[in-house]
């Protein structure tokens, strides 16, 4: 039809004249024309379709090259399971408590097929798991949990039973590496990975937090220390049969506490419902009437207010004061008159009585405030506890100079110690290490030369003939101290002893205190006491237990504290040079 | 005009060697994404060992397991040292040795 057409236009209708045209040539020249316009098309539309197909395609491959591999996000969440608490580490890098990944085992019991098989399976590997609740459960629930926190084995074991019903769930747990070491200052953590007691609550929110993850905190305790110093004191509680026991070194400068032991103690590792009083941490919660170790407040302020002198003789010392209903004394028979010095060094009850009445009460309730013996510290743990309220009535004055009728916490006395002995400058308690210590703006609470004194008189009080911590004389660390033997006010037929240490007493670095709930008499030890061995001793005051533990602790801390002192190098240095 | 004209051919090529060298740059990217999660997988295997092996060294290493070990396993009675016994001077100890050395060797000549 189409050829038809073409033919008739060939001749025009208002066409006069007409030529000759190579028809054969032109219709041929037309017929290739028309038959590569449809080649052409043919060809538009081919490409057309290829071309989309491609641009198909490399729309797909861009999207997928933009796109972030899926693959690569499930690999991550399965190995790279954050930290959720940071690492806790001692002043030498030592670590003390990591998260590790652990594990729960949950049961779905729709997936258990022969149940009783389940049970006889669960009871042979695993036969602390009771059978009845087991069973009680897999008939009521769908799903719980058949243990928590399971260990690296016992996981092993469940996987071999090969049963469906058993899922694994991950979670992160909280090791302790020194186990029992550190369990008074740590704390622990709930499943959660929350704080729930001691350094682990108080810096709860540090140690989550994610941007310092990878960085650990620093405590200023030393695990070294921390091992003799427990060491000795369990010890000293099966020589002394004691209650409890606890310990605490100081640096009296930055007021750093390298070492807190109370016991008895607990492993950390192993949760455990503990209610009895004793496991209670006794340097910090404890609040005790520490007794005669307050008579070197006493004695201090005395000096510092220029009312007596270390050599002033005190005349007309009684036996026995009545003062309101309670009838005050000494242990020992002294003579009539003492130096103040000997006052402290020999522990008199009424000598320190006399000194404070010449103090007066208004000055000496001022300075014990002043101390920080009254109010709640501020430390870095939770578990602080609170001296008990007491109004300054009749008779207080003179029973608080001895140390009775007053209560603090060992934590607390030992700071006060600190701050007495260092020159006289107040020192807070910290268990956090790097803390910027300004040691230009510290507050004074005496000046340098009464503190020089009283490190003069406690160190007496260990080297005199007539001192109550003879046991505590170790050669080369200069040690002085003050002797507390009270009445548990809880139980007065119980005695708290106490002997807070510094050392070397020449310069004070280290203050150490040392405390037993209600020591026994020890026969069975050999005291060196004055240089010679001492055996068969049943008494009960500090000077036999509390002073004699110090001593034996100092003398194992001494080595690594490196104390280098003029003792050491007069007697021992020069010697060996000679 | 011809079919196929310069223009187009180049333009047809230039567009073959992007899409070539698209799938030839996204085939190698995707080997080393898949080389990095290896090492990344390694990385965090060998840090969890590492971990994993500073826990134990800890433990093994704290004074109280070294204490019982040595206790259990050692002869030796291990004791702090005394004041004697620490040299606070290298010089001191260099001396000392010195005085040591020569009282053995007078002996020894005797």
């Amino acid at each position: 039809m189409k050829k038809k057409n073409n033919n008739k236009n060939f001749i025009h209708e208002n066409q006069k004249s007409f030529f000759f045209v190579d028809f054969l040539e032109t219709t041929q020249k037309n017929r290739k024309l028309n038959k590569s316009k449809i080649h052409e098309d043919r060809l538009y539309v081919l490409f057309s379709f290829f071309f989309s197909l491609i641009l198909i395609f490399s729309i797909s491959i861009f999207s997928i090259s933009i796109q972030e591999s899926n693959f690569q996000g499930y690999k991550k969440a399965n190995y790279n399971y954050p930290l959720l608490r940071r690492d806790i580490l001692d002043r030498n890098g030592e670590l003390m408590a990591r998260n590790i990944n652990s594990y729960h085992a949950a049961v779905r019991s729709d997936l258990i097929k022969n149940k009783e098989n389940f049970i006889l399976k669960i009871k042979l590997n695993f036969p602390e798991i009771s059978s009845a609740e087991l069973k009680k459960k897999l008939e009521n629930k769908k799903r719980f949990y058949l243990k928590r926190r399971l260990t690296e084995d016992e996981r092993n074991r469940l996987w071999s039973l090969g049963e469906k019903g058993i899922i694994t769930e991950l979670f992160q747990r909280r090791i302790y590496p020194h186990g029992k070491l550190y369990s008074h200052v740590l704390g622990q953590t709930d499943d959660d990975n929350y704080g729930i007691s001691g350094i682990e609550n108080y810096f709860d929110r540090e140690l989550r937090n994610n941007q310092k993850i990878k960085e650990p905190l620093l405590l200023t305790l030393d695990s070294n220390i921390q091992f003799l110093i427990k060491t000795e004191l369990k010890k000293a509680m099966e020589d002394f049969q004691t209650n409890s026991a606890g310990g605490l070194l100081m640096d009296v400068n930055t007021g750093e506490v390298l070492s807190l032991v109370s016991l008895p103690d607990y492993n950390l590792n192993i949760r455990e419902n503990i209610s009895d009083v004793k496991y209670m941490n006794q340097i910090t919660k404890g609040v005790f009437e520490l007794g005669s170790v307050f008579k070197t407040f006493t004695v201090a302020l005395a000096l510092e207010e220029n009312i007596l002198s270390p050599d002033t003789i005190i005349n007309n010392i009684p036996d026995n004061v009545k003062c309101s209903n309670h009838n005050i004394s000494d242990t020992y028979d002294f003579p009539e008159s003492l130096s103040v010095e000997d006052i402290l060094v020999r522990s008199s009850n009424i000598g320190s009585l006399m000194i404070a009445r010449q103090i007066g009460k208004t000055k000496l309730k001022k300075f014990i405030e002043n101390l920080g013996l009254l109010k709640v510290i501020n430390f870095e743990l939770e578990e602080i506890g609170r001296p008990h309220n007491f109004t300054w009535r009749k008779c207080k004055l003179e029973t608080v100079s001895f140390g009775h009728g007053i209560t603090t916490t060992p934590l607390q006395a030992a700071a006060a110690y600190a701050s007495i002995t260092n020159g006289g400058y107040m020192i807070k308690p910290t268990l956090q290490l790097g803390k910027n210590f300004n040691f230009e703006n510290r507050d004074s609470i005496i000046s340098n030369k009464t503190s020089d004194q009283i490190n003069k008189m406690l160190r007496k009080v260990v080297t005199e003939k007539r001192g109550t911590a003879s046991n505590a004389d170790i050669f080369g660390y200069e040690v002085g101290g003050k002797t507390g033997t009270a009445k548990n006010y809880t139980d007065s037929k119980k005695n708290i002893n106490t002997f807070i240490s510094i050392f070397p007493s020449n310069k004070p670095k280290y203050v150490l205190l040392v405390i037993l709930d209600n020591p026994k008499g020890a026969p069975h030890l050999i005291y060196n006491y004055k240089g010679k061995p001492t055996n068969n001793i049943s008494r009960t005051e500090a000077g036999w237990n509390s002073v004699y533990v110090s001593g034996k602790i100092i003398e194992n801390i001494g080595p690594i504290l490196a104390i280098n002192n003029n003792e050491v190098h007069n007697t021992h240095v020069v010697k060996k040079n000679n | 005009m011809p079919l196929y004209n310069k223009k187009k051919i180049i333009i047809i090529l230039i567009y073959t060697s992007f899409f070539i060298a698209i799938s030839i740059i996204k085939n190698e990217s995707r080997l080393v994404e898949t080389k990095i999660q290896n090492y990344e997988s390694k990385i965090f295997i060998l840090e969890k060992n590492l971990l994993e092996a500073s826990l134990e060294f800890q433990y093994l290493s704290s004074p109280a397991v070294l204490s019982s070990k040595i206790e259990k396993n050692l002869d030796k009675k291990y004791n702090s040292l005394n004041f004697s016994q620490i040299y606070l001077d290298i010089e001191d100890f260099t001396s000392e040795q010195n005085k040591i050395t020569s009282v053995s060797i007078n002996e020894e000549k005797k």
